[in-house]
């Protein structure tokens, strides 16, 4: 046998297809007789519906129909966890409308274009209601509720962790009030759908074509929403360009899209625009942390407390269990901490609901972890590096229950920082800062570190794969994941051809269609390597073991004794001119009315946890605030690597958006509930201009928790990127005096923070958190939404 | 309960396009006698503004006269020793033109500065003066604005106006102008030609755009029947150690929150000639007059050139939330200054 595959830089089977767009995407596909969808959505942010008056659209040219919700008659709309039942969502608007860009009536039309013409045709009389846009704001008691039978605009709250002092015995008590702020997913392919319903001669009433992660979610939903058999449900994801957590599973808009084929019985389309996805498409993040965490002198970690404000967004979006979920079971970090207590409460906001973004809560828990943790080395005295190695967990220590109940599977952490630091050349880089403030250098130089660790495959942990031996030798692979640019059909290409020997280029990859793969989580939490990625192993491994049988019986010779040669086919060991090939294998097994094939469901005991160190370089013009990031040094251990390529790209892509959220991006509302950054212009997502190449490194801590030792890496970079930037920028500017500035770290900000550090006016890093937080230890009930968001897989 | 009033009606997301009707333009006359003669007419340039404010609802053009093929596309010198630039001309040509780079290096550093490649590609110099601010409200149909509603008032004054005026704005609207090619211009004196009815007039760019008064509508004091043809740059010595200086949050795709024209001429440590003008603070390019007075004949240091931003910034009344841009404004002027002095 030739060395593995396995582990090494293959390039992408996928690349071909798309570089020279032969791939299709939803809005590509040729549909006849299809009806462009253009929503109707309200211009205020809170607002009663008093009519709909859809008279003259309806007469427009080339409009098919206008519905608002009562024509449709659908029944709510459920994202992918309820937050909270009382704050149901209607697919149309009914009685209020919650959010700048609430869908309120949907036309259907021969032409977008007069699609587009009649929805400013419907006239929608709204009598405006006092919004509640500023999460801490609609929490206090005098906020205009968004669910009046709730009472309260606290979607959720919970306590967990201990009950006691937790910085008792403290000394010194470090305390932050952290925004991590609302940020716009925006992939690159916006949302859309094509339906078309009716009977397609294969036993399905109903094919959807959507860009999304999960279309055996979609299906299911769509079959527990309206009451439909699955089967009779065909969902296809076609290629879909990016996700990022934006697209997990049916959004209220496909969900009016169905029902509207349904009603008319013609097929649809709806293709978002790139405004409205940014005020239709959850946005992710949105959390206020209070965080006081409790040290030695030495800087041993004593206790943390933490009380947490969630944005859910309007009808409670699933993003607002975020903080309940990923943000509580990693609140202990990398770090041995003795005591954590946790609160967080989650108010809806009349503002877009909250779903997922790259890392999905966990980002939220390393920013506050590494931001504390700077702050306390800054207090104490101590460089970061140390702080941080003084109260690592040890390798020794794993697996490891925290105190918040996680389990972690594996890790080394120092060892990654250590790297990271190497390559950085740290001390070179403190050097250098010393000689920049000496010389009082307007390019002020600042050295940002973050350590995390994160958790993958968090949720359902199991997946579907096959492999089937084809006539021609070659085979398929069928998975359940639904990969949009991760690349798997290179890497699980890559798994056959390392077990059985095919060609990665006789292997045909199918997923993303629930007709051709009978069940599948999709892809979402990093999950997909180490789920379908080891099913993918399974069935192959099923696979050879029935052809060493066939082969064996042709060959009359003992199962045992049959291996696979070097060019990939089936010998008795020894004698390999006996070799058979899979096609001969495959064709004995059709022969035997039985096809060379095998299904497995890999299950994963529990989540893994990547880990890692980044270390940000950063200049600072002291003049203007204008942040530089020269050099980004990423250390990311995802386990053992299958395809360096394929985890370097997911490095590069992760830390792109972590540095974007901690320099720039920021989606703002005004008081009124107004978007301001809903165009590209406006909202600062950055350019190739503004990143250096992120030097990508690795170590590799396999889990033993699946076969090929594998964790995820899809929002590593993200997860480690963040903190590390907005260290680096206060980090610049500590000399000044400067503790914290919140994210993004704008030039304006940076600049007043400058300013204020000169004038000796900073503003408080700590003040005391809403009286929200007095109640969330007797809250009942609220552990329901906990428990749902531990199963969060986005 | 306040029922919402009429110009917030029009809903969020794929805004209707107005239809309209298209017309190539061929002949000057009958191009401004066309605008003349049909009230919701705009002459149509490279569109690279124009097209973005219509799909967004905020321009609804009833005809656009397409004027790319009669203007001009060259870029002459004059018998005074300056540079004719045809209204058709290209940014992207504008910067690239030799002339442009070694006598007003920083008309070429603002065109380079602004937009991107495939824009500048399509933006014409007749056009860059016409671009409308980038208001967030004033973008947003479904927020009033008395630029683009006359007398719904200013969301901006009281909201989200950290990248806007901290000069000459008044209580109807504190929009800035986000040209970088106007503030190099402005710096540099330039003229505009324009052609309407009543026969050709020239504007001194910097009197071409306005202040917003209680007219804020009026970006310029452009007649509607009156067409850019040509912007002349003077001959003008100083411009040849010129630099274009530009602040903002994104390295791309961004508009200035400050930004400073400058050209400096300096003898024997004397400052013979100076021009100066700002982008990002005013509802036009600031042209700073205060600063180039106190400049002339001082010694070129940086005590001077602090003393004479701070002159001109003595004007300045920002907002709640603008005020960075004073000292950013002030910081700017004196590191370009100090650059050119070098």
């Amino acid at each position: 046998m030739p060395g593995s595959i396995l582990g090494t830089a293959v390039v992408r089977v996928e690349d071909p297809d798309l570089l020279t767009g032969r791939a299709n995407f939803v809005d590509d596909l040729p549909i006849s007789g299809v009806l462009h969808l253009t929503f109707v959505r309200s211009p205020v942010a809170h607002a009663r519906v008093r009519s709909v008056d859809m008279a003259d659209a309806r007469a427009m040219p080339g409009v098919v129909a206008v519905f608002a919700a009562e024509d449709l008659g659908l029944p709510p709309y459920q994202g992918l966890m309820v937050l909270n039942p009382a704050c149901e969502r209607q697919p149309l608007a009914t009685d209020k409308v919650r959010f700048v860009g609430d869908a309120v009536a949907v036309i259907a039309a021969e032409s977008r274009a007069a699609a587009i013409d009649a929805a400013e045709a419907v006239v929608v009389d709204y009598d405006e209601l006092p919004p509640a846009i500023d999460p801490e704001r609609a929490l206090a008691p005098d906020a205009p509720l968004q669910f009046e039978a709730l009472g309260t605009n606290r979607a959720a709250a919970m306590h967990a962790g201990s009950d006691d002092d937790v910085l008792a015995g403290s000394d010194v008590v470090v305390r932050g009030r952290f925004e991590n702020q609302r940020i716009a997913v925006m992939p690159m392919e916006a949302s859309a759908i094509a339906v078309v319903p009716g009977d397609d001669g294969n036993g399905h009433d109903l094919t959807v074509y959507v860009s999304t992660q999960m279309p055996h979610g979609v299906a299911n939903k769509l079959s527990e929403t309206l009451g439909l058999p699955v089967e009779t449900i065909r969902v296809i994801a076609p290629h879909v360009g990016g996700a990022f957590g934006g697209k997990p599973g049916l959004a209220a808009e496909h969900l009016v899209a169905v029902g509207v084929a349904r009603h008319l019985g013609r097929p649809v389309k709806w293709i978002e625009t790139r405004s409205e996805n940014l005020v239709a498409m959850p946005h992710g993040r949105g959390q206020v942390q209070y965080v006081e965490l409790g040290c030695k002198h030495d800087g041993t970690i004593v206790g943390l407390r933490l009380r947490i404000v969630g944005d859910a967004g309007a009808y409670a979006g699933f993003g607002g269990a975020l903080a309940l979920g990923p943000t509580r079971i990693m609140a202990q970090g990398v770090y041995r901490i003795p005591a954590i207590s946790f609160d967080a409460a989650v108010a809806v906001t009349n503002t877009t609901p909250m779903g997922a973004f790259r890392g999905a809560g966990r980002p939220e828990a390393a920013a506050l972890l590494e931001r504390i943790v700077d702050l306390a080395a800054d207090e104490l005295d101590i460089d970061p590096v140390d702080m941080r190695r003084r109260n690592f967990l040890q390798p020794s220590d794993f697996p490891f229950t925290t105190v918040v109940g996680t389990t972690y599977d594996s890790g080394d952490y120092e060892a990654a920082l250590n790297e990271a630091l190497r390559h950085a050349g740290y001390d070179e880089l403190r050097a250098e800062q010393r000689q920049r403030r000496m010389r009082g250098d307007r390019w002020q130089l600042g050295i940002g570190v973050s350590a995390y660790v994160e958790v993958t495959a968090g949720g359902a942990g199991s997946e579907f794969a096959s492999v089937t031996i084809d006539t021609d030798g070659g085979a398929t692979i069928r998975v359940g994941t639904s990969a949009h640019g991760q690349g798997h059909a290179t890497s699980f290409a890559m798994i056959v051809a390392d077990r059985l020997g095919i060609a990665m280029d006789q292997v045909r990859f199918v997923q993303s269609d629930t007709s051709e793969v009978p069940r599948g989580g999709g892809t979402g939490g990093s999950r997909s390597l180490q789920l379908a990625g080891n099913a993918v192993v399974g069935a192959a491994d099923l696979v050879l073991e029935r052809a060493r049988q066939l082969a064996a019986q042709l060959l009359e010779a003992n199962p045992d004794d049959i291996v696979m040669t070097d060019d990939g086919r089936l010998a008795v060991a020894g004698v390999p001119a006996s070799a058979l090939s899979w096609e001969r294998v495959a064709a004995a097994a059709a022969d035997a009315n039985e096809p060379l094939a095998a299904e497995f469901d890999f299950r994963q005991e529990g989540a893994t946890f990547p880990f890692g160190a980044h270390v940000a370089v950063v200049e600072i013009d002291v003049d203007t605030g204008a942040v530089r990031l020269l050099r980004h040094i990423a250390v990311d251990d995802c386990g053992r690597i299958l395809n360096p390529l394929l985890v370097a790209g997911q490095q590069h892509g992760g830390i792109a958006q972590g540095v974007a959220q901690a320099l720039w991006e920021q989606y703002v509302y005004d008081e009124q509930g107004n978007p301001l950054t809903s165009n590209l212009a406006d909202y600062g997502m950055p350019s190739a201009a503004e990143l250096p190449s992120f030097e990508t490194l690795n170590t590799e801590t396999p889990t033993p928790l699946n076969g090929l030792g594998a964790k995820g890496i899809g929002e590593s970079g993200t997860i480690g990127s963040m903190p590390a930037v907005q260290n680096a920028v206060i980090d610049g500017l500590s000399y000044l005096g400067v503790r914290h500035i919140d994210m993004p770290c704008s030039p304006q900000r940076v600049w007043s923070a400058i300013r204020d550090a000169r004038a000796g006016t900073l503003p408080p890093v700590w003040r005391e958190p809403p009286p929200v937080f007095n109640s969330t230890r007797d809250t009942a009930g609220a552990g329901v939404a906990a428990e749902a968001a531990d199963d969060i897989d986005i | 309960m306040r029922r919402v009033s009429e110009h917030r009606r029009r809903h969020r997301g794929g805004v209707a396009l107005k239809p309209f009707r298209y017309e190539r333009a061929y002949d000057e006359r009958a191009a401004i006698a066309t605008l003349a003669a049909t009230p919701g007419a705009k002459f149509l340039g490279g569109g690279t503004n124009l097209v973005d404010l219509m799909r967004l609802g905020v321009e609804t053009p009833d005809l656009l006269v397409d004027v790319r093929r009669l203007a001009s596309d060259r870029i002459d010198e004059t018998d005074a020793g300056g540079l004719r630039i045809g209204a058709g001309v290209r940014n992207s040509d504008l910067a690239a033109d030799a002339r442009v780079r070694t006598r007003y290096p920083a008309l070429a550093e603002a065109l380079l500065a602004g937009a991107s490649g495939q824009l500048r590609n399509l933006a014409t110099t007749g056009g860059n003066l016409l671009q409308r601010t980038r208001c967030a409200y004033f973008q947003d149909v479904t927020t009033p604005c008395n630029k683009r509603d006359p007398g719904t008032g200013c969301p901006a004054r009281d909201g989200e106006h950290r990248n806007l005026a901290i000069i000459g704005h008044s209580e109807h609207c504190v929009a800035t102008h986000p040209s970088d090619m106007a503030v190099a211009l402005v710096a540099f004196e330039a003229i505009v030609r324009v052609v309407g009815l009543g026969g050709g007039r020239e504007i001194p760019l910097v009197d071409f755009h306005r202040l917003p008064g209680d007219t804020p509508q009026r970006d310029t004091v452009l007649e509607r029947d009156e067409l850019i043809v040509a912007v002349d740059v003077p001959a003008l010595t100083v411009a040849v150690n010129s630099t274009y200086r530009k602040v903002r949050e994104r390295a791309s795709f961004a508009f200035a929150l400050v930004s400073v024209a400058a050209a400096l001429d300096v003898v024997d440590g004397e400052i013979r000639d100076v021009r100066i003008a700002f982008g990002g603070l005013a509802h036009k390019p600031w042209r700073a007059h205060v600063a180039e007075a106190a400049l002339r004949g001082s010694a070129a240091d940086t005590d001077a050139f602090r003393r004479a931003a701070d002159a001109e910034l003595a004007q300045a009344e920002p907002l709640r939330d603008n005020g960075y841009k004073v000292e950013l404004a002030r910081n700017t002027l004196v590191r370009t200054l100090q650059e050119l002095a070098e």
